[in-house]
């Protein structure tokens, strides 16, 4: 028998996760993944949706919550162990999208596959989101990791399939839209169209059917139109951009006769003229152009959550691995942990000091840092965010050249 | 990758440390520490440790006393701990370099494994720096310094009593290898060193002799363990014979099993391990080989945790944490030793769910039966523990490389 020292290191990145799932999650999340879970089972999908309970998630990841309430009512769990029940999905795929980066990358350079797996099980700010928060930014990177790959690999029915799944399970998915538009420029064909149409809809269609079977069409539409609408505000501790200006302002609000939402749009518009150029000049891959486009749907646009992130960073970190780049991957963690800081002060501030929950990780010094230099962390993520662009920007060209 | 290891090690180090401060932990095990403040608080007060009853050994008290400096900035139990905790943590790193020293720097990786299987304990009681000392220890042992081994080898004895064990072997080793003359300077060199130190620590600490005794007889005058081998083969055979678990009785801040309904007498099971060691020694002194020194060591380790009546659930970490240093590819290449990571990490975790996680609910099942899951989860990690040691004893006995 001969076990790759892989599994190993995948094996202890769960035990960490598992060790650290005691701990309790935040506290509004873990409540609500609670009180649907039990809503899913105790009524049809087609109940669920409410104007009177706040129920505004998309379908995707019901269904996994709905399978969780039911092993809790089968095995009669205690509390405790449903909210330890509950971040499991997460860990599992945070796991799994290890050991699925890994594989991908293994014929290019095991020991550099190693590194990068090594990188991304053991990112503490991605421990954070899933044993300790209790969110699944794992489930949605997973999805959209292998919609991704298969996108590079031209599997574009799969592709398509996956990011329609990765849509259902957070909508911030439609920040990879871009890349899939690129795509579609640069090898257009009424084929190609169809097969990374037509999935994705079908996907979005049959997964909301259960939910909205009396308004199938719009309804769905709408829940969207209701969550972007959820919080019309600047950033939502997000250490981004908009940051920089102070938290929880509203959106609406007007500078030199434009909204702060439309200087959003307008910044990532211009954003996504500038990689388009290079994209189109084949200076940049799909992956690339995939790490660009998420890391500057956390920066630039308003209404981010601190969570965000998350993808960005697995994908900055299988940029590093592609351009084997010391800097990169400096960076990146840099990022990392200035990320982890920022889930810290909201996890903090929700549930120890807002919620009054035990105090388990307040510090003082720490939490009065965080809580004044919040605009001084939004700047130094932004310039990170800059250099990073590009950086990638100029690898891609230099790997062009050479 | 010898930094990412050690940042690996870093990161579970902490996550065990955050479990360390979370009451689910911190609640049972932070009763240990209060005692070793009250220690060290006294001795800040009157700079001695005469008139307080004390139950832990020189090395222990040397420990504290070295720690306890920092009560003089602030002096609180909940800093105190904090000092205890940073103490463990730097231990954790000196034992990982030894283990990177001794095998290679992947064995990082199994070390940062045990340490997250055997969960916050670690922190809360000083059996790091016991397995350091003996780790140490071994260390010059198998770099052929011999004299420097001998003298931890005694700091270790002189923190906790339990290292003796592996004297006469190392002793013996040093006979077959350099004759008698050797045998007897490291045996003298030991005597002096343990003697001079207890000498030194009975003066300038005021301790009485009285005192001194009392602290070695204390665990000697401790029940029955309840959760030992021990107690899980009288509580099964009072539950066959008359129904039902049998009683609690707590004694020098141990839980433990009444022995009145079981068959043998409380002094054979006092004594049991002595024996068990005896044939232990006699099966280990019967290799030529001294290759097989670690897996010696780790087979006399798992003696006395299997046959003593004692079973303090830190008393793992003294085999537990010497694991690593059995060499990486034999883990991933061997079925036997992946089975013995495996069986390891089992007790480990299944130790840290008992006690602290659910220690109340499994003391409950000997006052009323209830909880019964968490007793027989305990009776499987004790099998697990002896399962480990018939691997270990099969694999010296086939003499396999």
């Amino acid at each position: 028998m001969k076990i790759d020292t892989f599994y190993l290191i995948l094996f202890l990145g769960l035990a960490i996760r598992l060790s650290l799932a005691f701990l309790p999650g935040f506290y509004i999340d873990t409540n609500v993944w609670y009180a649907w879970a039990l809503r899913l089972n105790e009524s049809t999908f087609n109940n669920f949706y409410s104007p009177t309970v706040w129920t505004n998630y998309t379908p995707g990841y019901l269904y996994i919550l709905s399978f969780l309430g039911a092993i809790r009512n089968l095995f009669n769990l205690d509390n405790n162990s449903f909210y330890y029940l509950l971040k499991l999905p997460a860990i599992l795929s945070e796991v799994i999208l290890t050991f699925v980066i890994y594989k991908v990358t293994l014929p290019k350079s095991k020991k550099l596959s190693k590194l990068l797996a090594i990188f991304i099980i053991f990112n503490p700010a991605l421990i954070f989101n899933s044993s300790i928060w209790g969110q699944i930014d794992g489930v949605l990177t997973l999805a959209l990791f292998i919609s991704v790959y298969f996108l590079t690999i031209d599997k574009l029915i799969w592709s398509s399939a996956l990011f329609g799944l990765a849509i259902l399970l957070k909508p911030q998915a439609l920040a990879l839209t871009p890349v899939f538009l690129l795509f579609l420029i640069n090898r257009f064909s009424i084929k190609s169209t169809l097969q990374l149409i037509v999935p994705t809809a079908l996907i979005l269609f049959l997964f909301s059917l259960p939910f909205f079977i009396t308004n199938p069409i719009f309804g769905p539409l709408q829940l969207l139109s209701k969550m972007v609408d959820d919080y019309p505000l600047n950033s939502l501790f997000a250490y981004n951009f908009w940051g920089m200006l102070g938290f929880w302002i509203n959106d609406g609000t007007f500078w030199q006769n434009l909204t702060y939402r439309g200087w959003g749009l307008l910044l990532i518009s211009f954003y996504w003229l500038l990689i388009t150029f290079f994209y189109i000049r084949r200076k940049l891959n799909l992956l690339n152009l995939a790490t660009l486009a998420l890391i500057s749907f956390f920066f630039l646009p308003t209404r981010a959550h601190e969570r965000y992130l998350y993808p960005g960073l697995v994908f900055l970190t299988i940029s590093a691995w592609y351009f084997k780049s010391r800097v990169l991957i400096i960076l990146t963690f840099i990022l990392s942990v200035i990320h982890l800081l920022n889930l810290y002060f909201v996890y903090v501030y929700y549930n120890e000091i807002f919620q009054h929950q035990p105090y388990l990780f307040y510090w003082e010094p720490l939490y009065n840092l965080l809580d004044k230099g919040s605009k001084f962390f939004s700047f130094f993520s932004t310039v990170m965010f800059i250099i990073l662009s590009y950086l990638i920007l100029k690898l891609s060209h230099d790997k062009k050249v050479h | 990758m010898r930094r990412i290891y050690y940042l690996i090690l870093f990161i579970c180090t902490t996550v065990v440390l955050l479990q360390a401060i979370h009451p689910a932990w911190k609640d049972h095990l932070v009763f240990d520490v209060y005692t070793y403040f009250e220690r060290s608080t006294y001795f800040i007060n009157h700079l001695n440790l005469s008139n307080i009853a004390n139950e832990y050994h020189p090395g222990a008290i040397t420990f504290f006393i070295l720690l306890s400096p920092f009560l003089l900035i602030n002096p609180s139990v909940e800093a105190f701990l904090n000092i205890i905790l940073s103490a463990n943590f730097i231990l954790i790193f000196l034992i990982a370099y030894m283990i990177e020293r001794l095998t290679a720097s992947k064995n990082i990786l199994i070390f940062s494994l045990l340490i997250l299987f055997t969960g916050p304990i670690i922190f809360y009681r000083f059996e790091l720096l016991v397995v350091c000392l003996t780790m140490a220890s071994y260390y010059f042992f198998k770099k052929n310094l011999a004299l420097v081994s001998i003298i931890f080898l005694g700091l270790a004895v002189l923190t906790k009593l339990y290292p003796i064990i592996y004297l006469p072997y190392f002793l013996f080793i040093r006979f077959k290898e350099r004759g008698l003359k050797e045998f007897v300077k490291l045996s003298l060199v030991f005597c002096t060193f343990v003697v001079s130190f207890l000498l030194a620590y009975l003066l300038l600490l005021q301790i009485g002799l009285t005192e001194f005794i009392y602290s070695l007889n204390y665990h000697n005058a401790k029940p029955v363990g309840v959760e030992g081998v021990w107690a899980s083969i009288i509580s099964l055979f009072s539950i066959i014979t008359t129904g039902s678990p049998p009683t609690l009785v707590a004694g020098n801040r141990t839980w433990g099993v009444s022995t009145e309904n079981f068959f043998l007498p409380l002094w054979i099971i006092d004594n049991f391990w002595i024996l068990a060691i005896e044939i232990i020694y006699l099966l280990v002194l019967s290799f030529k080989k001294s290759s097989k020194l670690l897996e010696s060591i780790l087979i006399i380790t798992l003696t006395v945790l299997i046959f003593s009546k004692l079973s303090a659930p830190q008393y793992l970490i003294w085999f537990l944490f010497l694991l690593p240093l059995i060499s990486f590819e034999k883990y991933l290449n061997n079925v036997r030793y992946t089975f013995l990571l495996l069986l390891s990490l089992s007790v480990a975790f299944l130790s840290q769910y008992i006690y602290p996680l659910n220690y109340d609910n499994f003391l409950q099942f000997f006052n009323n039966g209830s909880n019964s899951y968490l007793f027989y989860l305990n009776v499987f990690r004790n099998i697990c523990l002896i399962f480990i040691f018939y691997i270990l004893v099969m694999k010296l006995n086939k003499n396999e490389d």
